[in-house]
């Protein structure tokens, strides 16, 4: 057949699409950053309105249920659930990350500090240098949020003209229940309270969900079931050790998943996806962050003006 | 009821003996990511220590193929490699020397320094986890002159793991050489000139596999310049790291337009059977971790 002649209803297929929908509109732009063209990359970034999301997952131990990738796996779930709702462009698989504490398990993959930093300092600015003017980091790890933390904190050294913003990704913790978790729908809560923990109900549940093929319940009770904070080092309240992870999760395994449902794990998607959308919309709007950014480098320069 | 389904899964279990089904070494999967922390002392164990690093790239490639291109061939190859010939694989890459691409949209160019600092790290994290040979497939060209030197470097410091690396993607059919030429017929361009960066090759291995981010129709929605047609007017042998913006203005080379998925599949099928050998060949090699030994042993006496 040749070759033109099969092109043209794909032509034809276009011109007849409504705006904004169907196969050659905008809204089918993918907001995976290494599917799109690199022509379509530019349309993508203009139709993100500049807004990019940078999940942040790792390769660590999840009990003996759950795959070295859960983390990663699950932040890119929901960042791209989220990016459904309101889009933004989604960087490729990003797992380097604070391991150091956890690489006593077999298959741990763990970067240097430097190395850690120097990635993400790289990162967010060939994200902006492609037209990120808001970067997201969503991140899937807890143990990143100090380094994170610390990451904008002294983001505010060097003068630049695109904000990046953080935030835990991943499904609220659901126990203890808090005030305000108490009044989420109740099928986000674990089976038993101390069911969630690393490796254990909660994230299981969302691999469950969605990706079934990953996750071993039959293997939950292969090693010790330990809760979360039943074990800590006899120190002060308040004083810090590196080694005091290791102390809390001696197995790298914490809580049970045992009673891990998909049902959950899509209540819980959906939940967190729709926090992670309003959190887009959010930094879309927001023009007091890169005004105040803006004026803060102009004193940072010249202090005693 | 939970321990009544454990039990049933038990039951399975036992049911498995002879190395098939879900609980058997033959279920370990290839990927890194996808494996338990119990599961993956298990898969390194069953690799003989041989682990597989898939390099690829974010980068233009042409008006038809998606910017993660490289990435998604490299590690198809890799992926249908192990299936032949077992060995466990790093997770998604793509820390490439793209520097002189980084004009077009999209392109991720991380510094020579990080991209250093990462392969030594990455390749040093493996060795940590019981990779003992570890061979980079490289899916982006352009890195090779890197791999080559951080190979070349690596003998700086001792070391009891050893890296391999070796071009991993689909061989070169254009123009044909004497050994290409021997290849079989379904694994050449439907025209001499089609191959290129973002030209037929790669896009025919989409199209086999990911048919959903490919653009056939935007082949010709830049100009058709064939490999080798641009040159910097310069005596053969001078190099200059502008010469690819001479040669690919637009990040496009060849025509994706005549691009099959049967020829997509071919190239798979060749290509991820010379890795396995390659692989294979890893895992048999015995002279390169002795001759390592007896090197760096002579490098900090040399004079011993």
């Amino acid at each position: 057949m040749n070759k033109k002649a099969w092109m043209l209803p794909l032509v034809l297929g276009c011109l007849l699409q409504s705006p904004g929908a169907g196969l050659c509109s905008a809204q089918d732009l993918s907001p995976k950053w290494e599917d799109l063209t690199s022509p379509d990359f530019a349309k993508a970034i203009r139709r993100a309105s500049g807004a990019c999301v940078l999940p942040m997952g790792s390769i660590d131990k999840f009990g003996p249920s759950g795959p070295l990738g859960t983390s990663l796996y699950t932040i890119r779930l929901m960042a791209l659930e989220a990016v459904k709702q309101e889009y933004a462009v989604v960087f490729p698989t990003y797992f380097v990350s604070q391991t150091s504490s956890v690489s006593n398990h077999p298959g741990t993959i763990a970067y240097s500090s430097r190395l850690q930093r120097d990635m993400l300092d790289e990162t967010t600015s060939e994200m902006a240098r492609n037209g990120c003017r808001k970067i997201l980091i969503l991140n899937g790890h807890s143990a990143n949020m100090a380094m994170l933390q610390d990451f904008l904190g002294t983001g505010m050294s060097k003068p630049k003209d695109y904000v990046v913003y953080a935030m835990q990704g991943g499904p609220p913790r659901m126990w203890p229940l808090t005030e305000e978790t108490a009044k989420l729908p109740v099928a986000l809560r674990p089976s038993t309270p101390g069911a969630d923990g690393h490796g254990g109900e909660e994230r299981i549940s969302v691999l469950l969900a969605y990706y079934p093929e990953l996750v071993h319940l039959d293997r939950a009770h292969d090693e010790p079931i330990v809760t979360v904070g039943s074990r800590r080092l006899d120190l002060p309240a308040g004083v810090l050790a590196g080694v005091s992870g290791f102390n809390a999760a001696p197995t790298g395994y914490l809580g049970d998943p045992s009673g891990a449902t998909a049902a959950r794990g899509r209540a819980l998607t959906e939940y967190t996806a729709g926090r992670l959308a309003e959190a887009i919309r959010a930094v879309k709007a927001d023009e007091e962050s890169p005004r105040l950014q803006q004026e803060f480098f102009e004193k940072m320069l010249k202090p005693t003006e | 009821m939970k321990k009544a389904s454990a039990l049933l899964l038990s039951l399975g279990f036992v049911a498995h003996l002879s190395g098939a089904g879900p609980c058997s070494a033959q279920d370990l999967s290839p990927k890194w990511e996808d494996l338990t922390s119990p599961d993956f002392g298990k898969a390194i164990r069953r690799a003989a220590g041989v682990c597989v690093l898939p390099i690829g790239s974010i980068e233009k490639f042409g008006p038809a193929g998606p910017l993660g291109t490289n990435v998604y061939v490299i590690r198809l190859m890799a992926l249908e490699a192990v299936k032949q010939e077992y060995a466990v694989v790093f997770p998604e890459y793509f820390v490439g020397t793209t520097n002189n691409v980084s004009n077009h949209p999209g392109t991720i160019a991380y510094s020579p320094s990080l991209r250093r600092a990462m392969l030594e790290e990455t390749t040093g994290e493996m060795a940590r986890n019981g990779c003992k040979k570890i061979l980079i497939l490289n899916g982006h060209s352009a890195n090779l002159a890197m791999l080559q030197d951080f190979l070349s470097a690596s003998m700086s410091k001792p070391r009891d793991h050893v890296v391999y690396a070796m071009q991993g993607g689909p061989p070169r059919m254009s123009p044909l050489t004497e050994e290409t030429a021997r290849l079989p017929a379904a694994l050449r361009p439907s025209r001499p000139d089609a191959d290129g960066h973002g030209g037929e090759e790669r896009i025919s291995v989409l199209l086999a596999h990911y048919p959903d981010l490919v653009h056939l129709d935007r082949a010709h929605d830049e100009p058709i310049v064939p490999v080798g047609s641009r040159r910097l007017d310069l005596p053969s042998g001078v190099l200059v790291g502008v010469s690819w913006f001479k040669a690919v203005p637009t990040g496009y080379l060849g025509d994706a337009s005549g691009a099959t998925a049967a020829r997509g599949k071919a190239l798979t099928e060749y290509t991820a059977t010379r890795l396995a050998e390659a692989i294979r060949a890893v895992k048999a090699d015995e002279e390169s971790p002795r001759l390592q030994q007896e090197f760096f042993r002579k490098m900090l006496s040399p004079v011993e």
